[in-house]
């Protein structure tokens, strides 16, 4: 019983070490704390991308899904390979515009592409309330791995604590280069241990792949294809083109982009990426063997599932190594997380604020904002029930918002004013919030519409009000043309 | 803008580009005809099974571009074939 905590708990000890070594010889002033100087190469920013990947979201919420919802749950292989395939162009453009101009995060962007510090007050705000349910679902993730590592010594609650308390430590401590360092040890144990798992598991509890299959599709007909109505072909499509729009409007990515020093380095992910990503499917898998396995979690215990049938199968001591792969999946990404929100409150809305704060100031204001910011993601933690997939398409909703404005700023100039802009982000996010609090769908808004239409992800929805306000602003106020004119 | 706000390289488009847009188009335009657990494909149901070769050829699709990028001289680091390429803001 004590064997998988000391094992947890010795994987965190090294997350720390590998933390205060990266450290070491860099002086960490906040481009140093959040952008990593910007030289890391091609092998970092993959580490660093690839990182984003196996979070939490997919090690526990991917199997979560493929265990309760089944086919749906495959949304998750398509976005992330159509998002790389976007990447390829979106994010030397991204790269190549930092170049110079000491841009450290998402809003920076956005105040010199548009010279408009009042965007960049907006876009740090969106960034900052999409953030928040992103790390809420880390930290519910290492509540999870803590408490059933633990196999219920430690009650759940105390367990968020616990993993709260290890990710403020971790972030406070090492900054960006941390994550760099960690995502190498994670990615290798995660890779093992997912691979592992979804090989054996199918093979020991029903004899193979294609048994296990067809087993699923006996007992529970349907579980495998995607549905006329609900999760349906309209849903699929619609929440993998909102989602693989929406990857690169994440403020970590951001900032992520940043850190690379030759905009070749996106072009070679690009490539690679897709083929890594399917590491995911052994994360199905598992989910997959999980159904017929260990039934009986509904709702969001289905999250519960891979510690489940890891229980119902392996030795503690294994137990115990998987809670140490799960608790990097939660390490690394959320302490990228917690960076770039506290650096968007830091340079972004305090600065803002009080511009004659001093560098140094504003150093010490993204630093005290760790633990605040953790907080407050925690209280939410422990006073909300929703599953993890289902928070982080909540915080998609939110910051697919800025893809429009973002689009439209290529170019010499942008193609809409800093006005339209605002505007356009301001309803979508209206939209999203009037939609997430009344728990609506479009089905119920307008039910004689047609199944094709009603099951679209109403994200879509919000999207497409926030264009139609962009260009009715647009068409409505007077274009300023500056090139005609010189 | 600052004055000495440094000149950005343009992005310059080809027509084999738009062969990025393949893996969205395929992938989720056969839905309809994917949408099924028979054939297995691997152990694999046919949906799943589907959108995993896609996934394999988006990645073939974008070596391809990159490829077609690189001899272009598209996709060349400034810093290793000097003032070259898309600098010049060369249209086609």
């Amino acid at each position: 019983m004590t064997l998988p905590l000391a094992i947890l708990g010795a994987c965190f000890v090294i997350a720390i070490a590998l933390g205060l070594l990266a450290k070491r010889g860099h002086d960490m002033t906040l481009e140093q704390w959040s952008v990593g100087g910007r030289g890391f190469g091609t092998l970092f920013v993959f580490l660093l991308m690839a990182g984003e990947i196996y979070t939490t979201f997919t090690f526990l919420g991917g199997s979560g899904w493929a265990y309760g919802k089944g086919a749906p749950a495959l949304y998750i292989l398509c976005y992330l390979t159509l998002a790389y395939s976007l990447s390829y162009f979106l994010l030397p453009a991204i790269w190549r515009y930092s170049q110079g101009r000491g841009l450290v995060s998402q809003a920076d962007f956005f105040i010199a592409k548009y010279e408009s510090p009042a965007l960049g007050l907006l876009v740090s705000l969106v960034g900052v309330a999409a953030l928040i349910p992103y790390l809420v679902l880390q930290l519910k993730g290492m509540g999870i791995i803590v408490a059933e590592a633990s196999y219920g010594a430690i009650a759940p609650v105390t367990a968020i604590w616990c993993g709260t308390i290890a990710l403020t430590l971790y972030v406070v401590v090492s900054g960006v280069r941390g994550s760099a360092w960690t995502a190498t040890l994670k990615d290798v144990m995660i890779l093992v241990i997912v691979v592992a798992m979804g090989t054996y598991l199918p093979y020991h509890y029903y004899g193979g792949y294609g048994a296990m299959f067809t087993a699923i599709d006996t007992a529970k007909p349907g579980f495998l294809t995607l549905g006329a109505t609900g999760m349906s072909q309209s849903w699929f499509v619609s929440t993998v083109l909102l989602t693989s729009v929406g990857v690169y409007t994440w403020p970590q990515f951001f900032a992520g982009v940043y850190t690379a020093r030759s905009e070749n380095v996106f072009r070679k992910n690009a490539v690679v990426l897709p083929l890594y990503q399917l590491v995911v499917l052994f994360v199905f898998f598992t989910g997959f063997a999980a159904t017929l396995a260990v039934p009986g979690l509904v709702g969001a215990d289905a999250d519960l599932s891979l510690f489940r049938i890891a229980k119902a199968t392996f030795a503690p001591w294994a137990v115990g190594l998987i809670g140490a792969a799960g608790l990097l999946t939660a390490l690394v990404p959320g302490s990228m997380l917690l960076i770039t929100a506290a650096t968007l409150i830091a340079k972004n809305i305090y600065r803002a604020a009080a511009p004659a704060s001093s560098d140094r100031t504003v150093g010490i204001v993204a630093r005290a904002m760790v633990p605040v910011l953790a907080l407050l993601a925690l209280y939410l933690t422990l006073n909300g029930g929703q599953a993890i997939v289902a928070l982080l398409l909540m915080g998609y909703s939110v910051v697919t918002q800025l893809f429009p404005a973002l689009v439209l700023s290529f170019g010499e100039r942008p193609r809409i004013s800093a006005a339209a802009a605002l505007a356009g982000i301001v309803a979508g996010e209206c939209t999203v919030a009037a939609i997430t609090l009344s728990g609506t769908s479009i089905g119920k808004l307008a039910p004689t519409l047609p199944q094709v239409v009603k099951d679209l992800n109403v994200g879509v929805v919000a999207l497409a009000v926030n264009c139609a306000v962009i260009a009715v602003v647009t068409l409505a106020t007077p274009r300023r043309r500056p090139g005609r004119a010189a | 803008m600052p004055v000495d706000a440094p000149v950005t390289r343009r992005h310059v488009w080809r027509a084999y580009h738009a062969l990025a847009l393949l893996p969205a188009v395929g992938m989720l335009g056969g839905l309809p005809f994917a949408n099924r657990v028979y054939p297995l494909v691997c152990g694999l149901p046919f949906l799943m099974a589907w959108l995993v070769g896609w996934v394999i050829v988006t990645a073939a699709i974008m070596a391809l571009v990159l490829r077609l990028d690189r001899s272009h001289g598209l996709a060349s680091d400034p810093e290793h074939s000097g003032a070259g390429d898309a600098a010049t803001g060369k249209t086609p």
